[in-house]
């Protein structure tokens, strides 16, 4: 790969919106915020201000969504590309937390793939034109881009979505407006998407769950114009992926446990019932495109059902513990 | 029953963006320090008279282009963020106003806002702002930086701006002890043509808890103000404050505004196209500043804002996509000429 040689931007007012994106990369994480009470919304919106005079948007129905600006990560690096083939990606990242209802934490890295408008790398400025667009040199096939992506390692070869969404919650955590307890040891889940874009392609989703504990793969297709909606799917898919296998795989086989050894597991039955359980909110609200794609995922995997039997069984630890209380406190 | 489209939205802060009146030409005539005016009217008369002829050439391009009514406004910046290098005590506002409106009768033009340097840190919009008034410039600026990727950077390593530096390349591995290295290896510019011309700046130094923001980040915050391009959340800052008719200068520099508007009948502060004139010394902080603003990522809705307002003018004008085009600069020499009058 040839260091850059700079094409000087010559002409002025020719504004290359450049090639339509082709390819769509992100990953989200999703985890409890580190503070022991329910975040307020001003505490809300305060905290997701990780850029200052940049507005932090806030929705409060049907639950209270708060997400940062949009934090931009500049890279020049090579791709991963499986099977056969080279590529240079160029330009900007685009990264943002989000805070629900006061309680779970997402941060999300994505990007948009188009092909390069020139041969060699371009002035900075050119890349800041179009942010959370990289450039792609050389030609390599898109599909063996997307699984390049899908499959790359940690630490990444290529592009390192996983660092930047990573970094991204680390600086959250991080503020001194939070302190730094959490009311449930509850783990982080990963969620890694691509999308393949194309002018006339209808939305389709096909959901894989790695054998890596907490991480899953989605892949998914649309429209160029789809990308910020299918964004928004991966970030709701991963936070009711998150409240599903926390509740069936902490909550409930914890109080279990607890509940055999006589130990009182009210805590975190009450906790789960109280501020996990109301987060429960496919977002089929947010227009027919994304209602269409939630109910469709939803007829393969019964999300909502399963969700709602573990909701059942922990009202039913919860009224055993009441009928029998435990001996030891 | 027929199906019903019913839809629920809720407003959040991210629609509007303020627009802010824009002339066509901004031309500042000169920046100096408060202990400058020690010996009252000397240098800025100097300053002012080496600018003369060049605000006047301006003025005749841009006229010759827009016609007779084009908008021109002049604008000098005095720099009270410095700490004072020496214990001179500092003039005040009101009399610092006199000097200028003074001095720039004497040499033939009229300054029509006067800017402050630290109201370029954080905006004040009217005199004795409280915090309600406020806009913390230099941290939002700060704030849009993207430094340039270096060939290889896939996002794992965060980025180096935060320790307070801003570069134009790839800087040269940390060389401790010149005998442990006895491979140096040259600092690059990005984009270089042949050689390099590589450039670190210092975007701000930590005081105790304070951030002190450097004249080169300052200085882009100035140039970012006179091109109207910045904005908090949404809305318009620094906007020039007219004193009225009955209403005294405040005593303090940090209880004037950011910008004082000196005569009534101004043209806009902010224009398409901006001019500085300066002396020498102050080309190494420009410089500084056009890399600054190089590097930041702008909100396209006001670059939109400012390229469709530019196009509907009665003749029609088209800005370059880089903001940092709209700027010029003339550094004037220090070659003085003794009169024998």
């Amino acid at each position: 790969m040839s260091r850059a040689t700079t094409d000087r931007d010559a002409s002025p007012a020719v504004r290359p919106d450049g090639a339509p994106a082709v390819l769509g990369f992100g990953e989200v994480r999703t985890c409890l915020i580190q503070n022991l009470g329910t975040l307020s919304a001003s505490a809300s919106v305060a905290l997701m201000q990780l850029t200052p005079g940049s507005p932090v948007s806030k929705v409060d129905r049907p639950v209270r969504r708060v997400v940062s600006p949009e934090q931009v990560t500049g890279v020049d690096c090579r791709l991963q590309v499986a099977r056969e083939g080279r590529g240079r990606a160029i330009g900007t990242v685009l990264s943002h937390a989000v805070v629900t209802n006061g309680r779970i934490l997402q941060g999300t890295a994505h990007v948009a793939l188009s092909p390069a408008s020139s041969t060699e790398r371009r002035e900075w400025r050119h890349y800041l034109r179009r942010q959370g667009v990289v450039e792609v040199l050389g030609s390599p096939k898109p599909h063996n881009v997307l699984d390049g992506y899908l499959t790359d390692v940690t630490p990444a070869r290529g592009l390192d979505m996983a660092s930047i969404s990573d970094r991204i919650i680390d600086e959250v955590q991080l503020s001194s407006r939070l302190d730094h307890t959490t009311a449930l040891k509850a783990g982080t889940a990963m969620v890694r998407w691509a999308v393949t874009l194309a002018p006339d392609s209808r939305p389709t989703v096909g959901i894989a769950k790695s054998d890596l504990p907490n991480f899953h793969v989605i892949r998914l297709s649309g429209a160029p114009d789809d990308l910020p909606m299918l964004v928004r799917f991966c970030e709701e898919f991963a936070l009711h992926e998150w409240l599903l296998t926390t509740v069936q795989d902490v909550i409930v086989p914890r109080a279990e446990t607890d509940i055999a050894r006589d130990r009182d597991p009210l805590d975190s039955l009450l906790f789960a019932l109280n501020e996990l359980v109301p987060l429960w909110m496919p977002p089929t609200h947010l227009g027919p495109d994304m209602k269409a794609l939630w109910e469709a995922m939803e007829s393969r995997t019964h999300y909502t059902r399963l969700f709602e039997r573990q909701v059942a069984r922990i009202r039913d630890l919860r009224d055993q513990v009441k009928i029998r209380p435990p001996r030891r406190f | 029953m027929t199906a019903v489209d019913v839809s629920y939205q809720e407003m959040t802060q991210t629609a509007k963006v303020d627009a802010v009146p824009l002339g066509h030409l901004s031309v500042e005539t000169g920046h100096l320090y408060l202990e400058d005016f020690a010996d009252a009217d000397r240098k800025i008369v100097r300053q002012l008279e080496q600018a003369a002829p060049w605000l006047e050439a301006a003025g005749k391009r841009i006229r010759k282009r827009f016609g007779r009514n084009a908008r021109i406004s002049t604008c000098f910046l005095v720099d009270d963020y410095a700490p004072p290098r020496s214990n001179v005590e500092q003039p005040k506002p009101s009399d610092v106003v006199d000097i200028v409106t003074a001095a720039a009768e004497q040499t033939g033009f009229r300054i029509d806002y006067l800017a402050r340097e630290a109201g370029c840190a954080i905006a004040y919009e009217r005199p004795y702002s409280g915090p309600r008034d406020q806009s913390p410039l230099a941290d939002i600026v700060a704030g849009l930086i993207v430094e340039e990727a270096a060939v290889g950077a896939n996002g794992s390593r965060p980025p180096t701006a935060q320790t307070g530096w801003l570069s134009n390349g790839e800087r040269s591995p940390a060389v401790s002890v010149a005998m442990d290295a006895p491979d140096w290896e040259a600092p690059e510019e990005f984009g270089k043509y042949r050689h390099s011309v590589f450039v670190d700046i210092e975007l701000w130094s930590q005081d105790s808890s304070e951030r002190q923001y450097s004249c080169s980040l300052l200085s882009s915050v100035w140039q970012l103000l006179r091109l109207g391009l910045l904005r908090n959340a949404g809305q318009a800052v620094a906007k020039p404050y007219l004193f009225g008719p009955g209403e005294a200068l405040p005593d303090l520099w940090q209880q004037l505004p950011s910008i004082t508007q000196l005569s009534s009948d101004a043209a806009p502060f902010a224009a398409y196209e901006v001019f500085s004139i300066l002396p020498q010394y102050y080309e190494a902080a420009e410089h500084a500043a056009r890399i600054i603003i190089d590097h930041l990522r702008f909100d396209p809705a006001v670059l939109k804002q400012t390229a469709d307002r530019a196009h509907d003018e009665t003749n029609p004008i088209t800005l370059p996509d880089n903001p940092a085009g709209r700027v010029s600069h003339l550094f004037f020499d220090d070659v003085h000429v003794t009169r024998n009058d």
